[in-house]
């Protein structure tokens, strides 16, 4: 213990005196501008969800946020600079894209395959990045549409080369990661960063979880038939909707990827395109309702203009296929729902919009 | 600067390095089980999504989802003294992270047996999920299909998958198992002792059982679907056939 001790004493008096004498060290000049250490930022977790921790090696910093969110809004990331993530990403949409893009648009106008997913609460996806699960963590799937030739179509040597050569990034990206380095994964930290701290938890229906507000009778009805159980012809009685069994908890997903019956035969692969597994054919994540009144059109395809044409869909419109999900596949009698049903569960769908998390400063360009 | 940097770390490294020495070895003194679930039916291991066994009953059956809650977890001593370990494990065979179960921190001995319940104690099952810290295997983000929110409470055990009906068409096959009361407690007996170190148990999980015994339980004249609500005929009857599911191998 004492030896420790007496260690310990000469390697301080060692670092004291190497510190000491560090301004005669360095008589050249320093390539790199010094930069002091960002500033750690708390983002407040909402109540309501379930516990998540931020990823140890990419914490919030105000810098961080920042950079994350210049590049955001910043077309400097496709190809001929005319798109950026805003393009397809609109905060008055939850950003999701525009309602009249069924498919998202790249650069020259080209179409890409899916409509593009809103973007809230990302800090609790853990099973899988875009429709199909391709990207494991956020880091991964915001390089992606860089590289998408239908959608930004660019090289990421390019675009941390323009990057480089911008008058204000190198010392943004210095004040974030201590030096003016520009490389491919911060460039994808600083989007995550930003990307994480939209969270969206103040609706009315959290505010009714929390019991601090009311439903009207006819959200509470909706409500009803959303958590509302299937029952069969042959069970008989008033059939639930039955949207929770996918749409669950105060996510409003399970998180997973499933096959809700679109089609007899898909079309897109989906998931199986990332586990290359015949029975993950045509599944797509389960897409949480928060907001859903903003983020028309609806499914991985955007094939519904309209959540009355998404309830027809689930009330008679379901199709079998190898590998639609159980819970679905039970449901062949259809959910037989009355005009009033569904008004009833769109005026509940209504109370999962988020206004204050799309009018939120923060998220602004 | 580069060697200023060295030299701390130099000296850092000596320090981490004492502090190592003092310590016992804690992870020689831990005394841990691991339980792992080897799932069938009958005597054929089952593989999610592939392999097809005929109940009883005649239907083929191919499992999708195969997933459970373990707690009120007690390791049993000769004489019926009990030690209670607090403990909640999740099995999902589709997962491979979560066929096993390691449970840490146990005291040291001689036992005859252990005892789990398929479900979620009471308390734990009424209380708000959105507590458990994120890691957790009662954190929603865990087992996000494995909650009810209408009914605030876990999904004890869910058995989902396909069959053929007569007339050709496939159907699926979904229970749910929830609420206090379809709870299962299985008490295995078998001598072993726990030493510091890691002591393994192997567990077969028969799903045959709980489709042909006691009772023979047919899909398409019985149901094969519930959600343990309004269901007087068809949970009851499988879960009185899971007494006997869980044998130590």
């Amino acid at each position: 213990m004492r030896w420790m001790k007496l260690i310990f004493g000469i390697c301080l008096g060692l670092v004291t005196f190497l510190m000491a004498c560090q301004p005669d060290d360095q008589p050249e000049p320093n390539p790199n501008p010094t930069f002091p250490a960002p500033k750690d930022t708390i983002i407040a977790m909402p109540t309501g969800l379930p516990r998540v921790d931020w990823p140890s090696d990419n914490k919030p910093t105000v810098e961080g946020i920042a950079l994350g969110k210049s590049l955001f809004f910043d077309p400097i990331l496709s190809i001929d600079s005319t798109i950026s993530c805003n393009s397809c990403h609109h905060q008055e949409y939850a950003f999701s894209d525009k309602p009249n893009a069924r498919l998202s648009k790249g650069v020259g106008g080209t179409l890409g395959k899916r409509n593009s997913m809103p973007l809230f609460n990302m800090l609790w996806v853990k099973e899988g990045f875009f429709w199909d699960g391709r990207a494991t963590l956020l880091r991964h799937q915001v390089i992606m549409p860089i590289r998408d030739p239908l959608e930004m179509k660019e090289r990421l040597e390019n675009v941390i080369n323009k990057l480089r050569r911008h008058p204000k990034y190198p010392a943004m990206f210095g004040k974030v990661f201590g030096n003016t380095t520009i490389s491919e994964d911060r460039l994808a930290l600083a989007l995550e960063q930003f990307l994480f701290t939209m969270i969206s938890a103040t609706t009315k229906f959290d505010s009714v979880r929390a019991g601090a507000s009311m439903f009207t009778p006819e959200e509470q009805r909706g409500f009803g038939l959303f958590m509302g159980e299937f029952r069969s012809i042959a069970q008989g009685g008033k059939s639930g909707a039955d949207c929770f069994h996918c749409h669950q908890g105060a996510l409003l997903s399970t998180g997973d990827f499933r096959n809700n019956g679109l089609d007899s035969l898909p079309q897109d692969v989906g998931h199986k395109f990332m586990t290359n597994d015949p029975n993950d054919l045509g599944k797509f994540r389960v897409p949480s309702l928060r907001n859903i009144t903003l983020t028309a059109p609806y499914m991985h395809d955007g094939r519904f203009q309209t959540l009355e044409q998404v309830l027809d869909f689930y009330d008679h419109g379901v199709k079998r296929s190898a590998t639609i999900d159980p819970n679905m596949k039970q449901m062949d009698d259809g959910l037989r729902l009355t005009a009033q049903d569904k008004t009833d569960i769109i005026a509940f769908l209504k109370t999962l919009t988020d206004h204050r998390f799309v009018n939120q400063p923060a998220f602004k360009q | 600067m580069k060697r200023c940097s060295f030299l701390l770390f130099s000296c850092l490294l000596i320090f981490s390095a004492c502090n190592e020495d003092k310590k016992p070895n804690p992870v020689a003194d831990k005394v841990q089980l691991e339980i792992n679930f080897d799932h069938f039916f009958n005597n054929d291991s089952i593989r999610i999504n592939e392999s097809v066994h005929v109940s009883q009953a005649g239907d083929s059956l191919k499992f999708e989802t195969l997933k459970f809650f373990v707690s009120e977890l007690r390791l049993l001593k000769a004489g019926g003294d009990t030690v209670k370990v607090p403990f909640y494990g999740l099995v999902d065979l589709k997962r491979p992270e979560f066929r096993k179960l390691t449970i840490t921190d146990l005291p040291a001995g001689n036992y005859t047996g252990i005892q789990f319940s398929v479900g979620i104690d009471s308390t734990t099952n009424g209380a708000d999920p959105n507590q458990y810290a994120p890691g957790s295997v009662l954190n929603p983000l865990v087992h996000q299909d494995m909650y009810w929110d209408w009914a605030t409470g876990f999904i004890f055990c869910k058995i989902e998958g396909s069959y053929p009906k007569s007339g050709g068409a496939t159907n699926s096959f979904v229970f749910h198992f929830g609420f206090n009361r379809w709870k299962k407690t299985h008490a295995l007996l078998k001598n072993f002792s726990l030493q510091p170190g890691l002591t393994g148990l192997r567990l077969k999980a028969d799903w045959g059982k709980v489709f042909n015994s006691p009772q023979v339980y047919d899909l398409e004249t019985m149901g094969d679907f519930s959600h343990s609500i309004g269901d007087s005929s068809r949970i009851p009857v499988l879960f009185g056939n899971m007494s006997g599911m869980m044998s130590i191998r």
